[in-house]
């Protein structure tokens, strides 16, 4: 799984919008969207222990990108699912498609472990993975050992490219930015949190998931390097070993979880292809969803204060 | 902004927002920044649980708005 490269990239989709979406996209709807995906499947990963006995997935991997499982929820399908749903709800264009962008990020970005994600699910329930780097998700290692893992191997590079291709962005984290391009897209709900929040507590909540990205990726990798004590192959060793080959690290007891998966070569180009397709498909809709919300629908009592159009 | 520009009260003073609470320079905003990411990092260091979701945001959010407050508070009073 990805770690703190969900909390970048967010920032990196904000940025790099169709121009004709720039300042128009709701970014809550691009954190919902990202946000989704684990908040429906991860808590059952590491699970619980309660007087001893653990309570959570028996097969976490199959549990968290499966079929049965909650796989789906790393899927695009079931973003197309939750944003039409959003969409019929709402109404708002700014939001479904900030969602739809959200959770396509999440589940692209987590093709690169060694378990992967459906992408084409339903069609097909076989994943797609690049086999970057171990999936470790263990019953018996839970988070900590999911965290060493990631941290030590090229997991760590994913988090530092997401974080690179933020700061080459700068921009999107400035203040003037948040004021020109992230205000205008949630006007209603900036201006609802600010008769609670100054305006550098609101600024501060924009950039929150930058920070705690940043904040997450030094802890975790102090954690994995300094403070973690592990006992590899009967050895007591300061830090857990680095390992940057290809579908490491490799000391993970019983290896690298994976599950029935297609070709490795095919996924980077089939992923980008989807992404491609993603925004093809947002910036067709993007006018038409314009012209439909601004259509008034048809109320029983046109001067009712509930009516959406007003 | 929030607040429509004709509401906004920040228009006669730049230094303050539309709450009339103070704008910070952008010297404190790296150092309350700094102060948020140091001490979230020392603590999670202890306490791994408080690495969430939830608590890492509230964790900048609340160091931004209530420390430059505090030491404002703090700086009328001496």
């Amino acid at each position: 799984m990805s770690w703190a490269a969900h909390q970048f990239e967010l920032y990196a989709v904000q940025a790099h919008l169709p121009k004709k979406m720039k300042g128009k996209v709701s970014f809550f709807g691009i954190f919902l969207g990202d946000f989704a995906p684990d908040f429906f499947a991860k808590f059952w990963v590491y699970g619980i222990t309660i007087n001893g006995k653990r309570y959570g997935a028996s097969i976490p991997e199959k549990w968290h990108r499966g079929f049965p499982g909650m796989g789906f929820t790393h899927t695009v399908f079931f973003g197309i699912v939750l944003a039409l749903l959003l969409w019929l709800w709402k109404r708002n264009r700014a939001l479904t498609v900030g969602f739809m962008l959200g959770i396509a990020a999440h589940a692209i970005t987590d093709v690169n472990d060694s378990v992967g994600t459906m992408l084409l699910f339903p069609f097909t329930t076989l994943n797609w993975s690049m086999q970057t780097w171990a999936y470790a998700a263990t019953k018996s290692g839970g988070k900590y050992l999911d965290a060493a893992a990631y941290y030590s191997s090229l997991g760590l590079v994913m988090d530092l490219f997401w974080l690179v291709v933020v700061l080459m962005s700068w921009k999107v984290l400035t203040r003037e930015y948040w004021r020109t391009q992230v205000v205008p897209a949630d006007a209603r709900l900036w201006a609802r949190l600010g008769k609670w929040i100054p305006e550098r507590g609101l600024l501060a909540l924009y950039r929150a998931t930058f920070f705690y990205g940043v904040c997450r990726l030094i802890a975790w990798s102090l954690y994995a390097r300094v403070f973690s004590h592990p006992v590899i192959n009967g050895v007591k060793r300061r830090g857990f070993p680095m390992d940057l080959s290809w579908t490491g690290p490799w000391w993970i007891p019983g290896g690298a979880r994976s599950l029935p998966n297609v070709n490795p070569w095919i996924v980077l180009p089939a992923a980008l292809a989807l992404l491609a397709v993603i925004y093809w498909a947002l910036a067709r809709l993007w006018e038409p969803m314009g012209r439909r919300e601004r259509r008034p629908s048809a109320p029983d009592n046109p001067s009712s204060p509930s009516n959406p159009a007003g | 902004m929030p607040e429509p520009d004709h509401v906004d009260p920040t228009r006669s003073d730049p230094t303050r927002d539309f709450r009339g609470s103070r704008r910070l320079s952008k010297r404190e905003t790296a150092f309350w920044y700094l102060v948020a990411a140091v001490s979230y990092i020392a603590v999670s260091l202890v306490q791994k649980g408080i690495l969430n979701w939830v608590v890492g945001p509230l964790w900048l959010v609340a160091v931004v708005v209530f420390g430059p407050a505090l030491v404002d508070r703090v700086r009328r009073r001496a």
